[in-house]
């Protein structure tokens, strides 16, 4: 799987390294003064990197946790995102990573504890306020749990933490880690969703619905919190149909009345994000959807982004209480 | 396409007889040679790191090289204790007088070993524990990585000399057979970058109906650059449809045009 890590000397005898280069002892290790020596740098294309990421090992000295943009919200009084690992083992064609970065290789931060220090920080400097943390913005929160072993690490220390709530937002089926351990109330497993067939067509290398959603229900019924995120929702043909089978679908397999909370919202990325992805991928078939650009971003044209996510709105709306939906973008003028 | 630099005649010639290259006329600063196709050039850059920078500079310009070329320095290099004969593959690149390091990425499926190399600016007997030691490898990374994407930009070097045979006693013969005794990983490093080379795309359309549209009206530079991505969006949801030309033919100028193809697109639904 990865036949090639890259370490920081700085953390070159940290146990976490020690643990995974002991994992993969077959893969070539080269060492680095900075994770920036080999990630992001100038003529490097992620298309192609994609084809075979390395891993590299490194310490994150500022912003482990930064204010999340204000459309990522789930109800929190104040929002937060981190990134214990940058890139993601998935290859979704509409995903802002490829566009944001250079590079396809993996970096994973080893230094934890400065995550959870910086995490209880602001959640003790806030008491009485609600803190929500998103993990998986940089990375999926769950796909390289094995390797990492992030979460087995956090998710015990967090949960006594009254004034937190973390997301761990996934599309993945690696869900033993949590498994082994009594469900955590301050922590949601959100998972991406996508109808079926979009999903074959758009979620490269990642879990097919039913096993997401099968993976959704496991932690479910343990007693884990589960959210949904149709984001972002794509535009098809049968847009009507395939929306509608799919969200009846997703709440046949789950307990509904048992989700947390359930976020929407269309495709849209950065401009310069969206024309790198055309450029990787010109033959695509989501690159000749009817996008417009607005500002400095792209989505769908007006009546499509209407149709789409009206449409899916009030879908959504029909299964679970407003007061648990969360719009990613502002729905006013669409629904 | 794969552009080879060389930094001597020794290490070229193998690689010369083997993919039947000839030797171009007009190529007077560098010796620089290629096959019919010219899929597989070589140049003979001569000693030395800004010797191996030039000649990717040279080599880019006479073959008018793209971002989808590959480039490969391939040449003998010492280590303390590999076998003579070993072919590997740079994984790290530390210039030693610059101080200066890069990271070639390996991308592609390899049985090939891969180490750090350093890059010195004379010859040394002083081997360092699990580094090569060459006179080229920065100059040519560096360079070619101006020209093209890292990933498609490798060294291949064949270990010449170790702590028991030093380089004195190398001469043309025995570097000829070094070479010659790994053509088939050069052949197989070639074939994977190519392969991997055809990963890059460019934005292509139908040539045909391209230039019939651009006939019948004038189009600048920013019309024809949108009219090839429009045409290549047609190719994917219309590919057994052309556009209607007799319709196009009534418009007054290149927007129309333009506006038209992108109003027949953007009313059809994708289709996954």
């Amino acid at each position: 799987m990865i036949n090639r890590i890259y370490i920081e000397k700085e953390v070159a005898s940290h146990n976490k390294t020690l643990q995974i280069c002991n994992k993969f002892s077959n893969a070539s290790v080269i060492d680095c003064d900075h994770y920036s020596e080999v990630f992001n740098r100038k003529a490097q294309n992620f298309r192609l990197q994609k084809k075979s990421p390395g891993l590299i090992l490194a310490h994150k000295h500022k912003n482990l946790v930064m204010p999340a943009p204000s459309e990522y919200s789930i109800g929190g009084d104040l929002n937060y995102y981190f990134s214990h690992m940058l890139n993601c083992i998935y290859d979704c064609r509409y995903c802002f990573l490829q566009g944001m970065y250079r590079s396809a290789n993996y970096v994973l931060f080893v230094n934890y504890e400065e995550f959870y220090q910086q995490i209880k920080l602001i959640c003790n400097s806030h008491a009485d306020k609600s803190c929500h943390f998103f993990s998986g913005y940089d990375c999926d929160s769950l796909a390289m749990e094995p390797v990492t072993g992030f979460m087995q690490y956090l998710l015990p220390k967090i949960s006594d933490i009254p004034n937190l709530l973390l997301e761990l937002r996934t599309k993945s089926t690696q869900i033993r880690s949590l498994l082994d351990i009594e469900p955590i109330n301050n922590c949601v497993i959100a998972y991406s969703l996508l109808p079926d067939r979009l999903a074959k067509a758009l979620d490269h290398k990642a879990p097919d619905i039913s096993s997401r959603l099968a993976s959704a229900r496991k932690l479910q019924d343990q007693g884990w919190n589960i959210g949904l995120r149709f984001d972002p929702l794509i535009y098809d043909t049968d847009l009507e149909k395939t929306y509608q089978t799919f969200f009846a679908d997703v709440a046949n397999k789950l307990d509904i009345e048992k989700i947390h909370s359930v976020s929407i919202g269309s495709f849209r990325l950065p401009a310069h994000y969206f024309n790198k992805l055309s450029s990787y991928y010109p033959e695509d078939k989501l690159i000749t959807s009817p996008f417009e650009h607005s500002g400095k971003s792209v989505s769908y044209k007006n009546d499509v982004k209407k149709r789409l996510l009206s449409y899916c709105y009030q879908e959504v709306c029909s299964y679970y209480p407003l007061e648990k939906i969360f719009p990613c973008e502002a729905l006013e003028q669409y629904i | 396409m794969t552009h080879i630099i060389t930094a001597l005649h020794a290490e070229a010639k193998p690689i010369i007889r083997h993919f039947n290259l000839r030797k171009l006329e007009n190529s007077n600063i560098f010796e620089a040679y290629a096959n019919n196709t010219q899929t597989i050039t070589l140049t003979i850059s001569g000693i030395g790191k800004l010797a191996s920078a030039a000649a990717v500079i040279h080599t880019m310009n006479i073959f008018q090289s793209s971002k989808m070329r590959s480039w490969l320095n391939i040449g003998i290099a010492g280590h303390k204790s590999l076998d003579l004969g070993t072919p590997v593959i740079a994984n790290k690149i530390i210039d030693t007088g610059s101080k200066q390091s890069w990271f070639p990425q390996i991308v592609f499926k390899s049985r090939l070993l891969n180490l750090p190399i350093m890059t010195i600016d004379t010859a040394t007997d002083q081997y360092p524990d699990g580094f090569m030691l060459d006179m080229e490898s920065s100059g040519f990374y560096y360079s070619a990585c101006k020209v093209t994407t890292c990933e498609l930009v490798h060294c291949l070097k064949i270990i010449s000399d170790n702590e028991h045979t030093h380089y004195q006693q190398l001469n043309e013969s025995i570097i000829q057979s070094l070479i010659e005794n790994n053509i088939e990983e050069i052949t197989r490093l070639i074939d994977s970058l190519k392969t991997l080379s055809l990963e890059i795309k460019e934005i292509t359309c139908d040539e045909n109906l391209y230039n019939k549209l651009t006939s019948i009206q004038h189009f600048t530079h920013s019309h024809k650059i949108q009219l090839k991505k429009i045409l290549k969006k047609w190719e994917i949801l219309f590919p057994t449809t052309v556009p209607d030309m007799n319709r196009i033919h009534k418009f007054k100028n290149a927007q129309e045009i333009l506006d038209y193809l992108m109003f027949t697109l953007d009313k059809t639904p994708v289709s996954y």
